[in-house]
């Protein structure tokens, strides 16, 4: 559905992306994630044909943008970080602007369903001057929906909204995946793009660190799992039985409890409660303390980050 | 559906928008009021001159009051036209427009249209005005006044596409307008300054002064190529001289010129990008 190869960006001597090759699928949502100033709006601008690559080729539907840039515009709604609006109109005249513009068939209904799913159908005659930056970011949100796209580019969908808003703006993505639309969300709330991606890119300085789902970018940056255990009493007996696990590096313990850091790879819930009911103990709760997103992007980030330096200082 | 299809209705919906905004401001009222308040001047002084004399002078005594009417009418649209694209620039509607199915050409046709469409409604409200002046005053109009206001839309183009291309240079509107300024003073001051260097005997000019005269001269000249404003006056002049060759050849070089000037708008739009 969107393919980059090699995609590349310069501006005088700053290369803003740098030989980028991403895939998304149909009916993917994928989350595309990295500090500021990595290049995740400049490959945004580029594949939207709004910034022309200095190298590398784009394809949205399987063709090549530049081949059917109207045909293919036409299929692609774009949310952007920042919320330009005419200000001298209304919602309803603002929607009626842009689904004349992308021919939107019946669009005084698409334009009623659009306004209900953004909350702002009854401040549909309302001067857009006079919007909050909620309710400017929801209206950008229905005008990238009034004409139904295959492909939903979301640039921060949810950075102004309060926590309504952003469950509003959760279950517009969530619908729109269940229809089979491909989406592809930049956010720097990470525990959004968690809930909601299928697979996410990592971007910094312009080059594609990692690029996977959720689970398997998480796999590949632990390198220990921590297990924590509430106990009804904790004894030296088991927290040295725990000890001589193999799989366990290292037990800390409490008046509560044992948090316990192991080896990745194996769920070893089972041989530990094992070994706790074999030393006298007895297991309250047990629970996998898992990597966040946030975490994993910290880790490949910084990994990647002296690598990068090194790069730059070289080239 | 054919590209071109999509790229008519592109033009249209821009169009329209942009002549409804048009219609909505008080911008061209109050230039038609000004142009009609000038032109009103000028009736009233040929007016006395009968009253004093006897005597009417001039053959066409509407025909000046129209082009000034025409000057004022075009030099809103220069300056509207010189705002248009880096005021959407600089409110960041440009970029939110070429996410849907908008390009350069697309986007810069439909401008030009609107500000066309615009001088079209001036020169209508002109020539019903200067009607009505007609009857009051018994100055006849003849051919000349509906050939000067049919050639004045030529210089609409001419002019939009001016304002046009500065609007692409420019980042932000309030630099489009100072550009804008700076080179209409540049055009008035070459002209006059020619125009007053040329009227001295040679006789009583240093060697120097000579030179100068030559020099200000051909920047002169060079100058009325670029100024949107000097194609209106070679086109009056043709049809003073009644001379269909002079008239075909300055409405070829204006349609040239306005060609010229949008295509360079395009180029320039696409090099320079539409984000803030």
């Amino acid at each position: 559905m969107i393919q980059t190869e090699g995609l590349t960006k310069r501006f005088n001597d700053f290369t803003a992306v740098n030989n980028l090759s991403i895939h998304v699928d149909e009916g993917e949502i994928y989350g595309f994630l990295g500090p500021n100033g990595a290049g995740k709006t400049t490959t945004i601008m580029m594949l939207l044909g709004m910034e022309r690559p200095t190298a590398g080729r784009i394809r949205l539907f399987g063709t090549d943008l530049a081949q059917d840039y109207f045909a293919i515009k036409r299929r692609v709604g774009v949310l952007s970080e920042f919320h330009y609006l005419y200000e001298d109109m209304t919602a309803k005249e603002y929607l009626q602007f842009f689904a004349k513009l992308y021919e939107v068939e019946q669009p005084a209904r698409k334009i009623d369903e659009v306004l209900h799913r953004v909350a702002l159908y009854n401040r549909r005659n309302e001067l857009l001057g006079g919007y909050s930056k909620g309710m400017k970011q929801k209206l950008s949100m229905a005008r990238a929906l009034v004409h139904d796209p295959d492909i939903l580019f979301l640039d921060e969908p949810q950075s102004s909204l309060d926590p309504y808003g952003i469950r509003e703006v959760r279950d517009i993505i969530m619908e729109e995946n269940a229809k089979g639309k491909t989406l592809f969300i930049s956010s720097h709330i990470l525990s959004e793009i968690e809930r909601t991606c299928h697979r996410v890119g990592i971007i910094h300085s312009g080059k594609l660190l990692a690029e996977d789902s959720m689970e398997h970018l998480k796999e590949q940056v632990t390198e220990e799992i921590e297990i924590i255990v509430e106990l009804e009493d904790v004894s030296s007996a088991v927290v040295s039985g725990i000890e001589e696990l193999d799989f366990v590096k290292q037990v800390d313990s409490s008046s509560s409890g044992l948090r316990i850091k192991a080896d990745v790879g194996e769920d070893h819930r089972a041989q530990i409660s094992k070994t706790i009911a074999e030393t006298g103990g007895v297991v309250l709760s047990m629970q996998t303390k898992e990597l966040s997103l946030e975490e994993a992007f910290v880790i490949i980030t910084e990994q990647n980050l002296s690598l990068l330096t090194k790069e730059g200082q070289a080239s | 559906m054919s590209k071109l299809v999509q790229k008519f209705n592109t033009v249209g919906v821009i169009t329209k928008r942009e002549i409804k905004s048009t219609i909505g401001s008080l911008g061209i009222y109050a230039a038609a009021s000004l142009a009609f308040l000038v032109a009103n001047l000028f009736v009233r002084s040929n007016l006395r001159g009968v009253a004093e004399n006897g005597l009417m002078v001039m053959a066409n005594p509407l025909n000046y009051p129209l082009f000034i009417a025409v000057i004022i009418g075009a030099t809103y649209l220069a300056l509207t036209s010189t705002i248009s694209v880096s005021r959407e620039r600089d409110q960041g509607t440009l970029e939110v427009l070429f996410y849907g199915p908008v390009d350069s050409i697309t986007y810069i046709a439909a401008k030009f249209l609107e500000q066309l469409v615009a001088f079209l409604g001036l020169i209508v409200v002109y020539i019903v005005g200067f009607f009505a002046i007609s009857k009051l005053t018994n100055f006849g109009l003849d051919s000349s006044f509906f050939a000067m206001a049919a050639l004045s839309i030529l210089l609409a183009a001419s002019t939009v596409a001016f304002g046009l291309l500065l609007s692409t240079i420019t980042r932000s509107a309030r630099t489009s307008v100072i550009v804008l300024l700076l080179l209409l003073t540049l055009f008035l001051a070459s002209d006059v300054v020619a125009g007053v260097l040329n009227s001295m005997s040679a006789k009583d000019m240093s060697v120097t002064m000579v030179y100068v005269r030559v020099a200000v001269d051909m920047i002169n000249k060079g100058l009325k190529w670029i100024s949107p404003f000097a194609y209106l006056n070679r086109g009056i002049a043709a049809i003073g001289l009644e001379s269909s060759k002079h008239l075909l050849s300055s409405i070829g070089a204006s349609l040239l010129y306005t060609g010229v000037l949008l295509s360079l708008a395009v180029y320039l739009l696409n090099k320079r990008g539409v984000r803030r």
